[in-house]
């Protein structure tokens, strides 16, 4: 009988809760209706080793990087297991080699990378992308073709990854990627639906790569996209997105300073398409009010899908 | 529960079995998603209360609601009274943003026709926690 919480070695019976044998130790975890609804009690096994019981209501990236529900985990005579709670977890990830096939400037402030790689990935994901300073940095993927990944990258004013990207990496280099992560991606139960989709930013490379992998799939759903920017040079992904009008989309880029709102512009749009699919992608903030409005135009909770970049 | 005692008249029901099949009359878990969608929106536009439920991570506290209204209405659930007390002692609650909360509920579940009665229960049980998270 095995239970490491947080490093401790904790006794147990069999048949409590993982989130009782540690309340009976003397520790801690928050908790709230302690039948799987709340999620208050989740914790994270190693990659991969979460017990399918504890996971029922979890995302497919929480579920593989190992976290579940200690409400849910019956402990028995054999448990082995190691777990950690709290939520500030860094993912230390496998990675793979990306050689540099194609780097486009678009302008002083956006980027566009390919790579040739093996790193698997759905589109909408992000991929972790190692920097000089070997910490890793999350970058979107808007391709959507095994063996490639093209990433939009937009200038970090000091930042140390997105600096060297767009003024050193160069064609022919061997960069190192992760996997792609994240569960902002195009499902089964968006198949053939309308989709709104809405992008800030280079917010829009997950959008495009979706789209891409709905149109291979042969989506037959009206597929709005909203492209924002703060002005007429943030909106970089002209080129793709005409490939998408043309596969069937439709397409508006609206930038803030010439008057675009892309807040009225997506309630609009939601208001003219009604049970749709929401998708929406950029910088935290614009995630968190984009979805609250959305969200109050009447868009279902389990509707909206969202990566929000910090 | 059988199919025969879930049909019963609700004068005919137990308070007990009143209680445990309104959460299976709306649906279970799966309905609940629009049951809590609607109160969400409601809370989120009370001036009075907006401020405990506005914030970024929605996900978050759609759950959470999940997890009230599903014990509300008599689903499963497990609280402790100390988990209820813990979750809410330092958000500053009264009794007004009890009342407020406990009016939005009542309008949702008006606007799901529940009955008067599977109401009275709800706010029952609501009422049951309230010393609780007002923390007194």
């Amino acid at each position: 009988m095995s239970l490491l919480f947080n490093g401790t070695d904790i006794a147990y019976n069999a048949g409590d809760t993982l989130l009782e044998a540690v309340e009976r130790s003397g520790y801690m975890i928050d908790s709230g209706c302690r039948s799987g609804v709340c999620h208050l009690c989740l914790v994270k096994a190693l990659p991969g080793r979460a017990p399918k019981e504890a996971t029922k209501g979890l995302s497919a990236q929480q579920i593989q990087d190992g976290y579940f529900l200690s409400c849910q985990m019956t402990m028995s005579a054999g448990t082995e297991i190691e777990v950690l709670s709290g939520r500030d977890y860094s993912v230390a990830p496998e990675l793979f080699a990306a050689k540099v096939v194609d780097k486009r400037i678009v302008n002083d402030r956006v980027c566009l990378l390919g790579l040739e790689t093996d790193a698997p990935y759905l589109p909408g994901q992000y991929i972790m992308l190692e920097a000089p300073d070997g910490m890793v940095r999350p970058y979107s993927v808007a391709s959507a073709r095994p063996g490639f990944v093209e990433l939009h990258v937009g200038r970090v004013i000091g930042g140390a990854c997105s600096g060297w990207i767009m003024d050193e990496v160069s064609f022919g280099d061997v960069l190192f990627v992760s996997a792609g992560r994240g569960d902002c991606i195009f499902t089964e139960e968006m198949a053939n639906k309308p989709l709104l989709m809405v992008g800030v930013g280079t917010g829009i490379a997950p959008i495009i790569g979706m789209i891409r992998a709905a149109y291979t799939a042969g989506h037959k759903g009206l597929v709005t996209i909203l492209h924002g920017a703060r002005d007429a040079s943030g909106l970089y992904a002209g080129p793709q997105l005409t490939e998408l009008s043309q596969a069937g989309a439709k397409v508006m880029q609206l930038a803030l300073d010439q008057g675009g709102d892309i807040y009225r512009e997506a309630v609009a749009s939601f208001k003219d398409i009604g049970d749709c699919r929401v998708v929406l992608c950029g910088a935290r903030p614009f995630v968190g009010k984009m979805k609250k409005q959305i969200f109050l135009a009447g868009a279902p909770m389990k509707n909206i899908k969202s990566e929000a970049f910090t | 529960m059988s199919v025969v005692e879930a049909n019963k008249p609700a004068s005919q029901m137990t308070h007990d079995e009143r209680k445990a099949v309104l959460f299976d009359r709306l649906g279970g878990a799966e309905a609940m998603d629009a049951v809590v969608d609607s109160f969400y929106r409601r809370v989120l536009m009370d001036d009075r209360i907006s401020h405990f439920f506005d914030n970024i991570e929605m996900e978050e506290q759609h759950r959470k609601q999940k997890a009230f209204l599903t014990m509300v209405t008599g689903g499963p659930n497990n609280y402790s009274g100390k988990d209820m007390r813990e979750a809410h002692k330092h958000m500053n609650i009264n009794e007004m943003h009890f009342d407020a909360v406990a009016e939005n509920l009542v309008d949702t579940l008006k606007e799901f026709n529940v009955s008067q009665s599977d109401i009275n229960d709800v706010v029952a049980i609501a009422v049951s926690v309230k010393d609780e998270v007002l923390n007194r």
